[in-house]
């Protein structure tokens, strides 16, 4: 039978996060193996050719979730499963697991990382929007250093990243502010051709109301620019207005999104434009609803 | 480079010297002979690659036989036993289930897998499992309903204390 074998490769498997680094360290051309879910498929393609795999998928710990204060730490290999369902990440960070829940299938959220995901940083992904409208950050290491970096500045264009060739991502740092009697609301939404494909436009909002008024408003948007994007100007227009329907639309009718739009065989700039204005409309009603717990 | 793994499937251990590149499918029909797994769109999409490996449904495509080295791997000839089909064969059987049948083995298993997790699923539940399995002739309304009613004969089976497969639960069919 005709089957699509990746190219020859090394394989190795590290058993901690040190020697990973050495391993990376030691020769040109060794790439990270996560889930496998975007890399096997990416080799089988021909559009990545590593001379060295390193497969992180078994070192112990790195896939968990830890509380930190009244944040959370998400280990690099922890599956979109296993964040879908978290308690922890639901009580606080609950428009993460809607995000790592619409990732492709189940099958694919039964191996797939949210490390290997970021990493990959596929423009249409659904972590990059999340992660930048929660403002995470995202700890990388390597055999000779250790850095931290904001979201906001580790996605550089589609599959494009701030990661060096040695290094690797160890996990995604959560910080929660305290709340200041303000109520928050959360929601990820995903348009998409297929509900297990990836997306055509994917929005981030998170809100904070207060006496029925916009006290927060971050929404990020993502796979229709080559990078998530905070819509700064939109949150200014809402800030302090009533957190009404009417007030959301008409913001939403307002978005500029410039010229970068991504134009491709699943949708045009335009037709982007369209779903994006919609999206951000509904998800914004949607973390509004869930603030005043009218859902 | 070879690499020499211990793998078992269905119960039962295999060990054998492959090629790192060797994707876990192409271990299961080849090397171990299983051929009741199927390769259908070789990226990812289809789902017809789906087994159950370490209580979770994979697809198998998209795996390195290597990167499953010390793995439990469940396939669809490990369904059946010698006491007759698993109900949710028997049950997609009689709600004419399969069409071309190329898609069946990994919808099964997938269908194993969510049973396991969610033994009483409803149909949104059942459709929501099955995203990931394309069926290109059959339709997916059969399916659905078979994996539904095989809950339920298994939810008896097993407030009754018996064994949810058998002859008996062949004949039904
Ligand atoms: C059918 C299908 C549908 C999908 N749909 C979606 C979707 O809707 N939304 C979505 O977001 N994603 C989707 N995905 C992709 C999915 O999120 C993958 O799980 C993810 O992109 C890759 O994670 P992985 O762990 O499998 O990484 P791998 O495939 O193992 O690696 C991907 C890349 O990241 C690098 N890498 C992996 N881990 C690290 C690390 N810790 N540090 C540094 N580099 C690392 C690898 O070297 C490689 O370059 C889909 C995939 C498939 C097959
Ligand atoms: S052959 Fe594996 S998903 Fe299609
Ligand atoms: S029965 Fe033919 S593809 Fe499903």
């Amino acid at each position: 039978m005709y089957t699509l074998t990746p190219p020859k490769f090394d394989y190795k498997r590290a058993s901690s996060v040190e020697e990973a680094c050495k391993l990376l360290a030691a020769t040109d051309g060794t790439k990270v193996i996560a889930g496998g879910q975007s890399l096997l498929v990416a080799m089988r393609l021909r559009l990545a050719s590593p001379a060295v795999l390193v497969d992180i998928g078994h070192i112990s710990g790195l896939g968990n979730i830890s509380e930190e204060g009244m944040g959370l730490n998400i280990g690099a290999t922890c599956t979109h499963s296993k964040l879908a369902r978290s308690k922890e990440v639901m009580e606080r960070f609950p428009i993460l697991c809607e995000a790592a829940a619409r990732v492709g299938d189940e099958q694919v959220r039964n191996r797939g990382t949210i490390g290997g995901s970021i990493s990959h940083a596929d423009p249409a992904g659904n972590y990059a929007p999340v992660l930048t409208a929660l403002n995470a950050k995202i700890a990388l290491v390597s055999a000779s250093n250790r850095r931290t970096i904001a979201a906001s500045n580790f996605f550089e264009g589609p599959y494009t990243t701030v990661l060096n060739g040695d290094e690797l991502v160890e996990k995604v740092i959560l910080e929660k502010k305290p709340s200041s009697g303000t109520r928050e609301g959360h929601s990820f939404m995903k348009f998409s051709t297929m509900p297990q494909e990836f997306a055509t436009v994917n929005v981030a909002s998170i809100v904070a109301i207060k006496d029925g008024k916009f006290e927060e408003v971050t929404v990020a948007l993502g796979a229709l620019l080559p990078k998530p994007r905070i819509m700064a100007e939109l949150g200014e227009s809402l800030m302090g207005k009533a957190a009404s329907a009417e007030n959301i639309r008409q913001a939403s009718q307002e978005l500029h999104l410039g010229s970068e739009i991504i134009s491709d065989y699943k949708a045009s700039a335009q037709y982007r434009t369209h779903i994006a204005k919609v999206l951000v409309a509904r998800s914004l009603l949607t973390a509004v609803n869930r603030a005043t717990g009218a859902e | 480079m070879n690499r020499s793994i211990n793998i078992k499937i269905n119960g039962k251990s295999y060990s054998d010297v492959v090629e790192d590149r060797l994707l876990l499918v192409n271990y299961i029909r080849d090397v171990a002979g299983l051929t009741g797994t199927h390769m259908g769109c070789d990226t990812g999409h289809c789902g017809a690659c789906t087994i159950v490996m370490n209580g979770e449904a994979v697809k198998s495509c998209l795996i390195l036989a290597v990167q499953a080295e010390g793995a439990s791997v469940e396939t669809v000839e490990g369904m059946a036993s010698e006491t007759g089909l698993h109900p949710l064969q028997v049950s997609f059987r009689k709600n004419f289930a399969v069409q071309c049948g190329f898609c069946t083995a990994g919808i099964l298993m997938s269908a194993l897998a969510l049973l396991r997790n969610n033994p009483e699923p409803n149909s949104e539940d059942i459709s929501k499992a099955l995203t990931g399995n394309i069926c290109r002739c059959e339709g997916y309304p059969n399916i659905v309903k078979a994996i539904e009613e095989a809950s339920l004969v298994m939810k008896a089976a097993k407030d009754l204390g018996r064994e949810p497969r058998g002859k008996e639960n062949e004949k039904e069919g």
